[in-house]
This record gives structure tokens, sequence and C-alpha cells, in this order.
């Protein structure tokens, strides 16, 4: 018995199976060793979450689009400028920016360590990913380069995997200069490493260059206290771009269908970086998460919540008949009804006279071409004519005169006319598909303009503007640019172009300027916020502080 | 995994007890060189009731019992201790992204358990149990949050040690017995807990966790030494102006005195540990009647103590911010402020608002404590010799029939609720939306033929 109680248990104690098991489904750090191009990859990928808070934080924060009622997502509290530092998608930014930071930066040192064959192609767009990212993550958390870069807090710098976790002691934020220095060395370096050549969806020459130039353009200052030498550089290299050969404007008739076209197309001159979304990464449930998914609703798909600004319409209408090209990119939802209205907006006042918001009315009219009236609250007022190309008219309706225009009835959501974007959709035809576009040709014209204007050369600004704005107006270029007229007319045009592409918030702040929004919305429209605001950048995600092992300052 | 196990079992005269048992583990989700540990218990039991000593007649049982070993734990992930890189794709060209660091020296998280306990039977009708236990876990298995700038989320450690020390006692009583017409017996339990976190890694002073509960708010969970593992740390609730109707909340002062203030962002970067979800003590009990042929019995539960975050009020009791859903009518003991000079517990209703009224905070702490009928059950018996069935029960039969709280959400008893950025399912003391646990009714026969 004894015996084989002994044989039994020496038979189990020699049997060892090997214990070792990898994931099927997650790559191990010997399989990435080997092929660091996956590491590259995965560092684009990264930017697909991350364009989506980039584009929410740039743009809804300013003064292009509204939105109909509260919403529960956190990218409200750009809406709403009721920042907390607990904000999910400001976090989901943070985190997604270091990841690309970080593991650029471990390519940069493998790369350089083995054999990997082209050495300059990957750490050129390493280098790139990671001055992109800092130069974002400056901008949405540090303050504008105009005010004081010197003291003023930028992000952490991070080079790479750290060796010791455990006794792990982080150092607190830099400055925003340093973190201005630190972009540029970063893409200089990709410049100088990279191949030129158009790649639309990847780094390349001509993409580093293209980000100096709105980085140095950030850096020169405002209008009224303008830094030129920084103005000198944006246009140098917004010319090294424009002049390289590899970028064309599209023509007006492809630009009218911006949106459709895929970033890598062969016939999509103009974006020079895009991140790239394939319809085969969503069910059909995702792209109502995608950016166009919330600006309109197309093939039922989207939720269509977020609609273009009185003020933004506003300005499309300066040009009669709708001939502004960027009237392309609005839809406006009508209802399936045969039904004329007048539709203005109206200022809600107190009894006393006191302005307390605005909203969108839709009236029925009554009457004939040249002899029309509008029905409010049961009342004929008459209507006057103010421009017959766009069936503008106005009316004088308790003691203040609105001016409206004629138009189809359109669908409303809790009370608001849906003017759906669609700038951000339909890419190849799907409903909201839309690779975001990070940087396109039309930008740097625009950035020369504005530098041109800082240094006073109003002519070769001119040059620049009308380049934009012949494109998008058929004759609507301007006749001269002076120094009354020069920075509104340039702020207006890089307004009405690059509206929903996450550049508005940014763009008026660090310029100085005070936004306003006194047309319909939920936001409060008697809210303006001056470029001194403390909510003019974001706060450090909560979690982040938590976890840091240091000291992380956080924005006041 | 892989194993090796031995188990002694040895009684002597029916009095003396003893076990012994041993046995060595390793698995493959634990650090290369940390896969094995050994694990032991050792236990005795004495039958005193049948010492010859022992005269006391009306004791018909008793039975101390001690014990002491250790079992190991293993993390719910497969593979927490290499490098892992996430698969994504950009333009369906496949890439990694980093996610996890690597740890060596993961291994089996311990818990050393003492107990001592004691069985007695009195008068042939009345039992009781005793137990005290005393539970040390260190080398506890977690996923810490590292900071972001690093390019990682989290990393799975051996983070520290916490104790849990507690007492269970169960009573039963058959109170009528040996009758004709009649039994009736009753049993109670009630269990008691308590938790205390010991040390941290690294000599951390404190861990922040956030539970990741819902889409708008994040509840934190406070890990100190010296305190209960699931101490809740939230922004804490100061009340409703009673002249303004707006809402307040605390914040520490530059000297250091908590003070009121109007600002939830202020506020919010002034948590403080607000209470815990662990109960005080819980348990349950039952009672089992017979009378001729009819048969009741019924059970309940309890717990009290501990406090839900019911997160479902920052989405449905939101004071008129959230108009796209269904708002929760003001529960007993809830009003409204509505001129000033009320003393109100909700702020003044405002459509639309978006100045954060209904954001997180020890606003949504709610007591757990809940007195529940969980089942009742009652039939008769019919005695047919004469069609040949030997018994024949007719039964009313009913679960979940009612439950006495004071939490305003679905059920204080929570489930396991969806974590959808981590992809599981977790029970972390927050309230979500939840299916309620259905009350059912049932008729029924059984015949024995």
């Amino acid at each position: 018995m004894k015996k084989i109680f002994i044989f039994i248990m020496a038979v189990c104690t020699f049997t060892a199976c090997d214990l070792e098991r990898f994931p099927y489904d997650q790559y191990t750090q010997e399989q990435v060793e080997d092929d660091i191009e996956i590491l590259l990859t995965g560092c684009y990928s990264r930017l697909k979450s991350w364009s989506n808070n980039m584009h929410y934080v740039g743009e809804f924060g300013g003064d292009n689009v509204m939105k109909q009622a509260t919403s529960t997502d956190s990218w409200f509290e750009f809406i709403s400028y009721n920042h907390t530092p607990t904000n999910a998608r400001m976090k989901t930014f943070w985190t997604d920016s270091y990841k690309v930071i970080s593991q650029a930066s471990d390519i940069i040192k493998l790369a350089n360590e083995g054999n990997y064959g082209d050495v300059d192609q990957l750490t050129g767009e390493a280098y790139c990913l990671r001055g992109m990212m800092y130069f974002y993550l400056c901008r949405t958390f540090g303050r504008p380069y105009y005010q004081d870069p010197e003291t003023n807090l930028g992000v952490r710098f991070v080079y790479g995997l750290p060796e010791d976790m455990n006794n792990l002691v982080l150092p607190d934020r830099a400055t925003v200069k340093e973190t201005y220095e630190q972009a540029i060395a970063d893409l200089e370096k990709a410049e100088s490493l990279l191949p030129a050549g158009r790649r639309s969806i990847y780094a390349s020459k001509e993409v580093a260059q293209a980000l100096l130039s709105r980085l140095y353009l950030y850096m020169s200052g405002t209008y009224e206290n303008p830094q030129t030498e920084y103005a000198d550089k944006a246009i140098h290299y917004a010319d090294l771009v424009i002049n390289s050969g590899n970028y064309e404007l599209l023509p007006r008739e492809n630009f009218l269908k911006y949106n459709e076209l895929e970033p890598d197309a062969p016939s999509q001159t103009e974006t020079i970086f895009a991140v790239k979304r394939v319809l085969s990464e969503f069910t059909s449930s995702d792209l109502f998460g995608s950016i166009g998914g919330m600006y309109s609703t197309i093939y039922g798909v989207g939720w269509g919540e977020v609609y273009a600004s009185g003020d933004y319409l506003d300005l499309l209408y300066e040009v009669e008949n709708k001939g502004d090209a960027r009237w392309a990119f609005i839809a406006p939802e009508y209802t399936s009804e045969d039904q004329e209205v007048f539709r203005y907006i109206i200022t809600q006042q107190t009894d006393k006279g006191e302005i307390t918001g605005y909203t969108y009315r839709q009236d029925t009219i009554t009457g004939n071409p040249g002899n029309y009236s509008v029905r409010i609250d049961g009342v004929n007022y008459p209507l006057t004519l103010v421009k017959e190309a766009d069936r503008t008219y106005s009316v004088n309706y308790k003691g203040m005169v609105y001016t409206g225009h004629i138009d189809q009835q359109m669908a409303v959501s809790n009370g608001y006319p849906q003017f759906f974007i669609i700038k951000c959709s339909m890419q190849g035809g799907e409903s909201q598909l839309h690779s975001p576009i990070v940087i396109r040709l039309a930008e740097l014209y625009l950035n020369k303009a504005e530098a041109y204007a800082k240094k006073g050369d109003y002519a070769s600004a001119l040059q620049a503007l009308n380049r934009v704005r012949g494109r998008a107006i058929t004759g609507g270029e301007y006749e001269s640019l002076t120094a009354e007229n020069a920075a509104e007319r340039i702020i207006k045009e890089r307004r009405l172009e690059l509206a929903f592409e996450a550049h508005r918030t940014v763009d008026i702040y660090r310029l100085g300027q005070t936004l306003k929004r006194p047309y319909p919305g939920i936001h409060n429209q008697l809210l303006e916020v001056p470029a001194t605001s403390n909510r003019v950048i974001q706060y450090i995600p909560l979690d982040e502080i938590n976890a840091y092992p240091g000291s992380l300052t956080q924005n006041p | 995994m892989q194993s090796f196990l031995a188990n002694v079992n040895y009684a002597y005269d029916h009095k003396y007890l003893a076990q012994v048992s041993f046995r060595r583990d390793g698995a493959s989700n634990f650090g290369v060189d940390a896969r094995y540990d050994n694990f032991f218990s050792l236990s005795g039991g004495w039958n005193v009731h049948r010492e010859d000593f022992f005269t006391l007649d009306f004791v018909n049982q008793l039975k101390l019992r001690a014990s002491y070993g250790s079992v190991g734990k293993r993390p719910e992930e497969y593979y927490p201790q290499y490098f892992l890189y996430d698969t994504q794709s950009y333009d369906e060209v496949p890439g990694g992204i980093i996610t996890q660091i690597e740890n060596k020296d993961l291994t089996w998280e311990k818990t050393y358990t003492t107990g001592i306990g004691l069985d007695l039977t009195l008068f042939e009708r009345l039992d009781i149990s005793l137990d005290y236990y005393n539970k040390n876990t260190s080398n506890l298995l977690y996923e810490v949050p590292l900071p972001s700038v690093t390019g990682l989320n989290k990393s799975w450690q051996n983070v520290g040690s916490v104790r849990n020390r507690g007492f269970e006692v169960t009573v039963s009583y058959d109170v009528l017995r040996d009758l004709k017409d009649w039994d009736w017996s009753i049993s109670a339990n009630l269990g008691l807990n308590r938790n205390q976190v010991r040390e941290l890694y690294g000599d951390q002073p404190e861990i922040i966790l956030t539970t990741n509960s819902g889409v708008l708010d994040n509840a934190n969970i406070l890990l100190k030494p010296g305190m209960d593992m699931d101490t809740w740390y939230l922004t804490e609730w100061a009340g409703v102006n009673a002249q303004t109707g707006q809402p307040q909340w605390y914040m520490t002062n530059d000297a250091g005195e908590r003070v009121i203030t109007n600002d939830y962002r202020e506020a919010s970067s002034h948590k403080v540990a607000v209470g815990t979800s662990s109960p005080d003590f819980f348990g349950g009990f039952s009672t089992d009647l017979r009378y001729k042929n009819f048969d009741l019995s019924a059970f309940f539960s309890y717990s009290v103590g501990g406090k839900i975050y019911n997160y479902n009020r920052i989405e449905y009791d939101s004071d008129g911010a959230y108009n796209d859903r269904n708002q929760m009518k003001l529960q007993k003991g809830w009003n409204r402020w509505e001129k000033p000079g009320d003393i109100a517990t909700h702020p003044a209703a405002s459509y639309g608002n978006g100045s954060g009224f209904n954001k997180g905070s020890s606003r949504h702490l709610e007591s757990a404590t809940y007195l529940k009928m969980k089942s009742l059950s009652i039939g008769y018996n019919f005695n047919l010799p004469k069609l040949h069935i030997s018994n024949m029960r007719v039964y009313f039969s009913a679960e979940n029939l009612f439950t006495i709280t004071g939490f305003s959400g679905i059920d204080p008893e929570l489930p396991p609720s969806y974590i959808a950025r981590e992809d599981k399912y977790k029970i972390s003391g927050v309230a979500t939306s939840i299916y309620p646990q259905t009350r059912k009714f049932m008729f029924g026969l059984n015949l024995n033929f």
C-alpha cells in the first residue's frame, strides 16, 4: 500500500506541464520587437479616438454651432462652459495623446537601436505624430501663446516608457513656451527626416511643415500686438507646402463635395493630413457616435442635435443667392408638408426691455408675392421685402424690426429648426463616415493672410486671402485690405472656411477676442467669455492628478 | 493551472477530530518568477459533550472548533503579467498600442484565516452556532491606475494587505415539537464583518480608484490604511441654501477649514471620505410551521448599514437638467425649495439648467438598510388512500414579496452591474439601471403515486 502511494506521488511530481500561456488577441513584447511598424500603425490608430475629442473641444466652444437641449455627453461642458475636472472626454483625450507620445518615443528609441530598414521614415513619422500631440495638448490645456507663455503651464514631456514604474517620480508641467519649443523641435526633426510627397493619411514632410505654419501663427500674437518674427516663419512654412507642387486647392465643383471624398483619393489634392476612417471599423450604431452623427441625421443614422448657429448662417447669407460654396455643407431639414413660412430670430425680453435670449420662430404667411403678411400669435403683420434673391423680408413686431427668410417649413427639435451640418458626413456616400481633417491647404493660405496682415503687408495678405475667398465665392474676391478692415475680413474668412473643423474655439481666444453667442440655442445666450477667462482652456483630468507620482498643477 | 494536493483527516473515539492539508499551486497568469506558491490548513474539533467528565444532561452537543490556514487567489485576467499591446487597425492595416506593462513578480494573493467556533445544542431543541474569524489578506491583486503620461493606463500589482474580521451566529429553535397536531421551528442568523486596509504598495499613503459607474459621473473609492476598503471618496454635499434655493457643497479653504461654497468645481477638488458601502451587519430569519395537514414556511433577509451611491439619481433626479428623460417623483422625506425660508432637500428646479446642480456628490449616498421577505410557502396535504395516491400536496408560494427600505432606487440588494469601460460585471456599491428582482406567485400540486 505504501509503495503504491509513494509511486503515485512520484509520478505526480515529475509530470509538470508548461505554464506559459500567451494571448491570441493582443500583441506581446517579443512580437512587437520583431516588427515595430506595428507600433507606428498603432499610434495612427489611436488618432481615431483622439480625433473625436479633438474635434469636440476645438469646435463646440465656438460660435459656429448651437445645441438644442441639455446633453448627458461630456462634450456638453464645452458648450455650456461649465467645465469640470472630471470630464470623461478630456480624460480620454489626455490618455490618447500620451499613449501616442509615449509609443512614438519608444519607436524612436527602438528604431535607432535595432536594424529596421528605413529608420528615417519610421522615426520621422514618429516625431511628426509626437509634435502634433504636444501641439494639440498645449492648445487644449495651455493658455493662448500671447498671454505670458513663460509662466503659463503647458504639459509634461514624456520620452517613452519609464524604466522603473514602482519608484516613479515625475516633475510638474512645463511652460507653454517650453511645450511649443518641444513641438517645434519634434516637427522640425520630422521635416528633416521625411521625404516630400502627398500621403494624406500618414505623415510626410509637408505635414510637418503645415503644422509648423499653424504653430508659428499661434505664436505670432494678436492683430493689435503682433510678433512679426513668428509671422514670418508661419509664412515661410506655408509657402514650402504651397510651392512643393504636391498640393492644390480643389476647384469649386469638387470643393462642394469635399466631405464625400476620401482623404487619400487621387482627386483629393487639398487635404494635407486626415485621420482615415473606414466603414469596416464601424457597426451601424457606432456611426451615431461619430462626429457627423451629432451634426446630422442621414439615412436614419445620427442624432442630429448640434446645428449651424444663427450667426454662422448670417455670415453665409452675406453673399446672395447662396453663392457662398460653403452652403454646400449645411443641409436644412424640411418637414414633409408643403408649407411656406417666415422664419426669423426673435429677441426675448422682460417687460422692462432687458434682453433674456433669442429664439427661432416659423410663422405662417398669407397673401401673394409682393404683398406678404406673417401671422404671429393670431395677428397679421406686413412683411417688407429686403432682398429678392434670398427671399429676405423684415417685419415690425412689438417695436422691433426682425429680418428673416420665407422658406419651406423646417423640422424642429425642441423648438429649434434643424440646420444639419454635413461637412463631417457622407464619406464615400456612407451616412456618417468621415475622416477628420487635421490640416488642409486652404488653411495655409489663411495663415499667410493673417501673418502678412500682422506684418502690415496688406497687398500680400489680400492675395492669399482671395485665393480662398475666390474659390468659395465666384467673383467674391476683395478689392483691397486696409489696416481698418484686414483683421475683420481675415477672421471672417477663416471662420467661414474652417468651420466644423475644430478651429473656432482656439481662433477666438488666441487673437484676444471675446466669445459672444447672441443666437438661439440651449447655451446661455448672454454669456460672454473673454480671452482672459479661466474657462478658455480645459481642466487637467482629475484622475490624472490623483494617479500622478509627483505634483501636477491644475488649471485655475 | 497546475496543482499538487494532500489532505489527511483523523478522528479518535468520536471525540477528537483533526485535519491537515497541504497544496502547491502554479498558474499561468502570474509573473515568470512567481508562479508557484504553497498553501496549507489545519483544523481541530473537540466534541466536549462526549467526554466522561461532561455531565450536563440538557446539553446535547457542545463542540469546539478551531482552524488556521491559507488560500490563494488569482487575478480575473488571463495575462496580467506581460507587456500587452492592444490590436487596433488604421486604414485596415493592423497595429498595436501599448496598454499594459509587465510585472514579472506578480504572484498569488494569499489569505490566512484564523477561525474559532462553537456548536451547542440544548434541550434537544435549541441549536446555537457561533463563529469568529480573522482573515489577513496580503499581496492583494489589484489593477493599479497609472498616470496616463506614461502611455499606460494600468498595471497588475500585488498591492497591499487587507484584514477582514467577523462574527457569525446561527440560532434555531424547535418551538413546538412532538405534538400531534403542531410543529414549529424558527431560525435566525446574523453576520458582521469589519474590513480594514492594512498597507498599500510602495508605501503609498492612499490610492484613489474610480468605479466607472456611468456616463455622467464616476464615484471614487479611497484605499487608505486604517480605513474600510470600500470607503466612498466624494464631493461633500452641504444642502440647499434656504434663502436662494441654490445647491451647496463643502470645500476646504486655505486655512484648512471646511466651508460652504456654491461652486461645484471648487468643491469637487476637495473630496473627502464619506461613509462606506460595507454594511454593519446582515442575515436572515425563517419560520417553519405545521398544523395538522397545513404547512407554512417563510424566509426573510436583512441588511443594516452601509451606503449605496445612487448613480441613477444623477440622471433621473436632476432638478430639471435633463428634460429628455423621465424624472423621479419626490420620495417621502424629500421636498423641493420654492421660496426663501424653505428648508428643502432638493434645490430649486430649473428647466434645462446646465449649471451642475445634480452633479455627483454625497447627496446621492443613501442608506442600504433593508428587510426583505424572500419567500413564503403555504400548503395542504391530502391523504387519499382510496385513490391509490400516497400523498397530494396543494401549495401556494411566493418569492420576493416585499422589501422595506429607505433606498430610493430599484433594489438595495445590488447585483453586479455592467461596467462598459472595463467590459465586465462588478459589484461596486453603485446603483445603476438594473432589472428588478421579480415578484413571483405560484400555485402548485404535488402528487405521489
